[in-house]
């Protein structure tokens, strides 16, 4: 049984989340846990998003993939056990991650996005994120979020390198401005610690955006390159002639 | 003059991270890419069969995408075809330019 305190927080909440009330306060915690966010995959990217944003206090989340957990994806894909081969990625994250934090409500769905189906599938969430492994899914996701205007994180991987950005629509850069043309459709080599990296920023962009501190990756390309540590950031700016939120898009 | 070339994501594997490369006074974009495409493998990635820019490449130069500054034909007297912006950016001594595609894995 647990009692409510200051009409937000549990008290089982205040000592779950002590370290980071610290930070926030009680009123940033309870952000936290109105927030909603859409997760678009449960794979390298997806796994490591999902876990922190469990452990951080996010309200809700609503995790969307259509695999199922084959024994190549257990490098990277950190919420999948051996155990698991077989099964949904969907339920098996779900189960994971219930299990970090009963307090989250995780809901999943085992459907393949596409543009007929996303507006459905985003729904009314706050944030989409991007856990996507090719270009034609993420400009789905991007236009989306630009029709909602929410905000969408996008990150992406292959082998020690990453990149993450940030886009809120109206006011930066959005995905087609950045990379008009998808790069080609391959099988990247993934190194598992670049997903998990790469999703912890975006966790980390979505908790900043949910409490309104620091400075988001606004018009910003960070560039992780792990083999030889270095990080970079790259401005982008947005394509007044951009084909999904150009001039006289609508 | 000189140029700072800057590689990143995957294509430092195949061009390394960084590069200093010697152009003569009013060379451009398409100049330098010639320059720095020394093997097929290297032409392969920055342009397709027809010698044009593959699409997905993306080219900063000082920071602003190449990509959005307009190409632009010019026709004078009917046959003398100019072309600026784009691949026909020109560049000034000390500029850095930024080349990279997008990675796609998640």
């Amino acid at each position: 049984m647990t009692r409510r305190v200051s009409g937000i927080l549990t008290k089982d909440e205040l000592k779950r989340y002590q370290r980071q009330i610290t930070i926030f306060g009680e009123e940033g915690q309870g952000k936290l846990k109105k927030a909603k966010v859409f997760i678009a995959g449960a794979g390298g990217l997806g796994c490591s998003i999902a876990m922190y944003l469990t452990v951080a206090g996010i309200g809700k989340l609503r995790i969307v993939d259509n695999d199922i957990v084959a024994l190549e994806n257990l490098n990277r894909q950190i919420l999948h056990w051996d155990s698991d081969i077989g099964k949904k990625k969907s339920e098996s994250a779900k189960g994971k991650l219930k299990r970090m934090n009963p307090d989250v409500d995780v809901e999943v769905i085992s459907e393949t996005i596409n543009k007929g189906n996303i507006d459905g599938l985003v729904g009314d969430f706050d944030m989409v994120v991007d856990a996507m492994d090719n270009f034609a899914a993420r400009y789905v996701l991007n236009k989306a979020a630009l029709r909602k205007k929410i905000p969408f994180f996008h990150g992406a991987v292959d082998g020690f390198y990453g990149q993450v950005t940030t886009i809120i629509p109206g006011r930066t850069a959005c995905l087609r401005c950045i990379f008009p043309e998808p790069p080609p459709i391959t099988v990247p080599p993934v190194v598992g610690v670049t997903p998990g990296l790469i999703g912890c920023i975006q966790a980390t962009e979505i908790i900043k955006y949910t409490l309104g501190i620091g400075s988001l990756l606004e018009n910003r390309l960070l560039m992780w390159d792990g083999l030889n540590g270095k990080i970079d950031e790259l401005p982008l700016e947005r394509n007044p002639r951009c084909e999904d939120c150009g001039q006289g898009v609508g | 003059m000189k140029v700072k070339v800057r590689f990143f994501a995957t294509f430092r594997e195949l061009f390394g991270a960084e590069k200093e490369v010697e152009l003569k006074s009013g060379s451009t974009i398409r100049d330098l890419l010639n320059l720095l495409c020394d093997s097929r493998r290297r032409r392969r990635e920055i342009f397709d069969r027809s010698g044009r820019l593959q699409p997905y490449v993306k080219i900063l130069k000082n920071g602003r995408s190449i990509q959005s500054l307009e190409e632009t034909r010019i026709e004078l007297e009917g046959r003398h075809i100019q072309f600026s912006g784009g691949i026909h950016t020109e560049l000034e001594d000390g500029d850095v330019v930024a080349i990279f595609p997008p990675v796609g894995g998640g």
